[in-house]
């Protein structure tokens, strides 16, 4: 199988508030069409682990080859072209944005990235929605919308570039147990379909439903 | 097409707060009206009281003024004042001198020659009274020849009634101003009484009434022809106190009143003399105006300022989610630097409609009649030149206003929010 992220003896420090050796000569890869989950308790640096690999966070030391691109050879004004091109993110809270209705919300990372016309991507959004069952209300405000719903929302927008990898951090944190079910099932269902995904979770069910788990504890990969 | 997704974010944030967006777009509108209207009613004012001061003023003015000086007093004569005496008298009494200028057709024909003249006519002054049955007033009678004065004064364009060419046409006419015409309750046709300081009388016909605007001169001043004064005066025919010279070149007035007074002996008033207190008055309006004005329009940057920070504050985490999926720094200013802009463009816009609105209002109003100037309605101008200043002034405010906080929305790390929130 051909990796798609590869990161090699990353490591990161926090000076603030006091100096800590947060992620300690991680190296991993992940393959193409991977389910991965990176669990650990509060502090393991997981999280921290993956905004690295999600090249939101550069102060490390090592190297991330995401789809053999180096990404610390990318201009930091290239970067945000980069993220939206190949990474696709879910986070605990669904950060949609609230003046835009749920169609607009999964449309605007495409129009950002203009390679498709306007009509080409409201179809292809109308279709992510599909998929989450959430076409019915491709015109609601994203504010009417219960949390399930909105965390739909957010996967379809995360989906509409076609991304490289899905990085989910807590994707089902703040939801209750019918609807981490079906958020999960969606996730598996995504992976099964050839995408790759990494999730940061702190739910163990959750992460047993996945392909591989990768356990951190004091900044170290356990093996 | 990707500044297009930038404006339209930017958009959609400006109509979902709709009351935010027009109490933004209404500070600006505020200060920009009251510009325009602060503008063009001081402008206006500035220029009324203008061509009413170069109307009724000539260029340059000469005239022989009434010198006090103890140079051929008698006290050197009689106590021979040397370096070890000092003689001081007090209160000296100015000397006997004369009213009128000598050599003036000499100095007359002298000046027209000069290459800078563009007119020159002489003028005989005396203090009247002027009496219409038992109305008695006091003032100025100014003999001229009236063709060569209305070159110099614009006469024929502050006429109410008649004309001053009436004056060529009777040998008794008199041209006078509004206000002194009313205040002797006299019209047209009717005869005039005038009697001089020394006793002399001569009747006049009224053929004309002007209106300069300014009341030092309509309250007192008539225009008759310069032969019924000398004969009013017993004085021959070249008999004149004053000479208005109209200029080429206005600019060079000061310059040349210097030169004549060297030259002629007589005291030379350039226009701006004349008028320095009118003048000090313009000055203090444009002063206030662009100082009032600026103080509006930073106290709407102030208020732009306010709502953009505070917008942005709240919308952290949405910043934060549209640089993970995209957007860099300049995208995330454009967002926010375009709906201040925005607020600012149409806001001066709307402003400079209010504006004009406003100024067309106070230019028919009545203006109300008082003794130092008289004008039908409120002093307004409608200049395109500062409709177009108030829209560039209002975007520049609101772009200034806009951009620190823009700034600071473009340079916030979507990480520190994301782990913060989480």
């Amino acid at each position: 199988m051909n990796q798609i992220l590869k990161a090699q003896s990353i490591n990161k420090f926090f000076h603030e508030p006091f100096d800590f050796h947060v992620l300690k000569n991680i190296s991993l890869s992940i393959n193409k069409g991977e389910f991965v989950s990176i669990i650990g308790k509060s502090g393991s640096g997981k999280s921290t682990m993956m905004y690295v690999l999600a090249t939101l966070d550069r102060d490390y030391t090592g190297d991330i080859i995401i789809n053999d691109i180096n990404v610390k050879k990318i201009a930091q004004n290239q970067l945000a072209h980069f993220r939206n091109k190949h990474i696709g993110f879910i986070f605990q809270f669904h950060y949609l944005l609230p003046e835009f209705t749920v169609l607009e919300n999964v449309m605007i990372p495409a129009l950002k990235l203009n390679n498709r016309s306007a009509k080409e991507i409201k179809r292809e959004a109308l279709e992510k929605l599909a998929q989450m069952q959430m076409e019915d209300f491709a015109n609601h405000l994203v504010t009417k919308l219960s949390g399930g719903q909105q965390q739909r929302v957010a996967i379809a927008r995360a989906l509409i570039n076609n991304p490289d990898i899905i990085m989910a951090d807590e994707p089902t944190g703040n939801l209750d147990s019918a609807n981490s079910l079906a958020v999960l099932n969606i996730l598996k269902k995504l992976a099964n379909n050839g995408n790759t995904i990494i999730t940061v979770t702190h739910d163990e069910d959750f992460a047993g439903e996945t392909d591989r788990q990768i356990v951190m504890s004091d900044g170290m990969i356990k093996m | 097409m990707n500044s297009n997704v930038n404006l339209s974010i930017a958009r959609v944030h400006l109509l979902s707060k709709k009351k935010q967006t027009i109490v933004a777009i209404l500070g600006v509108t505020f200060g920009i009206s009251m510009f325009i209207l602060m503008v063009s009613f001081m402008l206006g004012t500035n220029e009324f009281l203008q061509d009413a001061m170069l109307s009724s003023t000539p260029d340059i003015h000469i005239y022989s003024k009434i010198k006090n000086t103890d140079i051929s007093s008698v006290t050197e004569q009689y106590f021979r004042a040397d370096n070890n005496r000092l003689v001081i008298v007090h209160h000296s009494k100015p000397p006997r001198s004369r009213k009128d200028l000598k050599n003036s057709s000499t100095i007359i024909n002298n000046i027209k020659q000069n290459k800078n003249v563009d007119a020159v006519s002489p003028v005989l002054s005396a203090q009247v009274f002027f009496n219409y049955g038992p109305a008695q007033l006091n003032g100025i009678i100014e003999g001229v020849d009236i063709n060569e004065e209305t070159q110099i004064l614009n006469i024929s364009g502050k006429m109410v009634e008649g004309s001053p060419a009436n004056l060529n046409k009777s040998q008794d006419g008199i041209l006078m101003g509004e206000r002194l015409a009313e205040n002797l309750n006299i019209h047209m046709g009717e005869m005039v009484t005038v009697l001089t300081g020394s006793g002399t009388i001569e009747r006049f016909h009224l053929v004309g009434i002007f209106q300069f605007g300014l009341g030092a001169v309509d309250n007192t001043t008539a225009i008759v022809n310069i032969a019924n004064v000398q004969q009013l005066l017993g004085k021959g025919s070249d008999y004149i106190t004053d000479i208005h010279v109209k200029l080429k070149d206005i600019n060079n007035s000061k310059k040349l009143a210097v030169l004549f007074t060297n030259k002629y002996g007589y005291a030379a008033d350039d226009w701006a003399t004349a008028n320095a207190s009118i003048l000090a008055t313009v000055v203090a309006r444009n002063v206030m105006t662009w100082v009032v004005s600026i103080a509006l329009l930073v106290v709407a940057g102030f208020g732009i300022y306010n709502i953009m920070n505070m917008t942005i504050i709240n919308k952290l985490k949405e910043i934060a989610i549209l640089k993970a999926q995209g957007f860099n720094s300049k995208d995330v200013s454009v967002i926010f630097l375009s709906q201040s802009i925005l607020i600012g463009f149409v806001g001066a816009v709307a402003g400079i409609i209010l504006g004009f609105i406003f100024s067309y209002i106070i230019s028919r109003l009545p203006f109300p009649k008082s003794d130092i100037v008289s004008l039908k309605y409120f002093p307004v101008i409608f200049e395109l030149k500062y409709y177009v200043f108030g829209v560039v002034f209002g975007v520049l405010t609101t772009f200034i206003a806009g951009f620190i906080p823009s700034l600071k929305a473009s340079k916030s790390d979507p990480l520190a929010i994301l782990r913060n929130s989480n």
